[in-house]
């Protein structure tokens, strides 16, 4: 896969508040997310284009 | 400027023409009944008087022309539902090329509302989609010897990834287009199917508290649909990722060209000016070379964008835009030349890479990958040295005329 800029992506995972409901792992269309063990975490940050409205929590 | 990710664009003047989605103000109006169509004629008059959308239906031009995608209808407890076939007609095809192009893109919308395909019942299951035409033939195509229903949300003619960055397809539109289709006293299950890439605007846990339905996310093309319902609704890791391939790159080339084209043809113009006028000597080298520029940046940097070194668009787009100056300016014997033609190299060395790598940051709006905090970063740094060159070089340009005037 190619990949874009390095540390420019915004994304942050708040372990506190992530329910480890597993949707992002579903709907990340650049397989950022990774659920093992009950928890979801990401794999490889870089990958992701955080498209803008993504994982409104309203 | 670039748009990113075809939609959302918030850093730049947009041009309409310039990504997959232009502007176009939303016309949803909530509550809208759907588009019940009993003659066969989705360009008919006899649409529920609340609609307020205008006719968008392209592909069905006039006021009586009968809509060829749509075969008849299915009967259902609240009134007719159309029908629509799962195989494109050319002229289909035809209209989904012309888009490519550049031609009725921003246009090319079907009415919002409910269809089905063969012949779904009460257990059937409901896709939902967006109401840009491409992207409905192309899930269309998909769903032959199935009975389902299609769920269109009014995206004003924007696909589905673009739709839910805008807001679009969001989490409003899907529940007020469930109510006003009626699809609870249509469908005895309470399961909907929506594409992956829609999952940005629409929150599923809203959708299932407003609306009674539950959301299963299907894979990210339409392709994938069948093989996704033989596995029982599940899609493997591979439906799951977007792509970007060389074909995926390739077609959205032409509509890159066309609006670069478009901005070129102003340089060509005074150009044209300068020449007929005395002030200037340009001909066929410079008509070529600009022409080069636009096409390395539009086409040639965005189809072989992995192969080319480079993270930053801009740098993908500078290095063959570099060699084609270099070559051009070899090709011309313009090295061991004279003063005029030094200046003139070195124009064209300033001027050439820059244009192509400019263009072919704007590919990043286009682009499956690139984030909108990459391309500011991108655009922060490259823009202004991609002004100071090409304004150093048109300035060479400028003086090597007035050298070879009155010189």
């Amino acid at each position: 896969m190619v990949k874009y800029l390095k540390n420019v992506v915004t994304l942050q995972h708040n372990e506190e508040k992530c329910t480890n409901c597993g949707m992002c792992v579903t709907v990340c269309p650049h397989r950022v997310f990774e659920k093992s063990g009950g928890k979801v975490k990401i794999i490889d940050r870089d990958l992701c284009m955080r498209h803008e409205l993504s994982f409104r929590s309203d | 400027m670039p748009n990113q990710s075809c939609c959302s664009g918030s850093s730049a003047a947009k041009k309409k023409s310039a990504g997959c989605c232009g502007g176009g103000t939303s016309t949803a109006t909530p509550h809208q009944l759907q588009p019940v169509v009993k003659n066969q004629n989705c360009c008919s008059d006899t649409k529920p008087a609340e609609t307020g959308s205008s006719q968008k239906a392209s592909g069905c031009g006039g006021a009586v022309q009968p809509c060829e995608w749509i075969s008849g209808s299915v009967q259902t407890p609240v009134g007719e539902v159309p029908r629509v076939g799962t195989t494109l007609s050319s002229a289909d095809v035809l209209d989904a090329w012309k888009c490519r192009w550049g031609i009725g893109r921003m246009d090319y919308a079907i009415d919002p509302g409910l269809y089905c395909v063969g012949n779904p019942d009460a257990q059937a299951l409901v896709l939902v989609t967006s109401n840009y035409k491409m992207t409905f033939d192309r899930l269309r195509k998909e769903l032959s010897g199935l009975d389902a229903w299609i769920v269109v949300l009014d995206t004003d003619g924007i696909n589905v990834w673009c739709a839910a960055g805008k807001g679009t397809f969001s989490t409003e539109e899907l529940v007020n287009r469930l109510q006003a289709t009626r699809l609870l006293e249509i469908v005895s299950h309470r399961t909907i199917i929506l594409p992956q890439l829609g999952a940005s605007g629409v929150a599923a846990h809203l959708v299932a508290k407003q609306s009674g339905f539950r959301v299963v996310y299907g894979p990210v093309r339409a392709c994938d649909i069948k093989g996704f319902l033989k596995a029982g609704m599940q899609a493997t890791d591979e439906m799951r990722t977007v792509r970007f391939t060389f074909r995926d790159r390739l077609v959205l080339t032409p509509v890159e060209l066309i609006a670069a084209l478009k901005k070129v043809i102003i340089v060509f113009g005074v150009m044209f000016i300068l020449t007929a006028t005395g002030l200037g000597q340009y001909g066929l080298i410079d008509l070529y070379a600009f022409l080069g520029a636009v096409f390395v940046g539009t086409v040639f940097a965005p189809a072989l964008l992995p192969w080319i070194p480079g993270r930053a668009f801009s740098l993908k787009g500078f290095f063959p835009g570099f060699l084609l100056a270099v070559g051009i300016i070899l090709i011309n014997g313009f090295l061991p030349a004279s003063a005029y033609n030094w200046l003139r190299a070195a124009a064209y060395l300033l001027l050439l890479p820059a244009l192509s790598a400019f263009w072919t940051i704007n590919f990043t709006g286009s682009s499956t990958y690139t984030s909108l905090s990459g391309v500011d970063k991108e655009m922060r740094i490259a823009l202004p040295i991609m002004i100071i060159s090409t304004g150093i070089g048109a300035i060479l340009m400028l003086v090597n005329d007035l050298i070879h005037g009155f010189g």
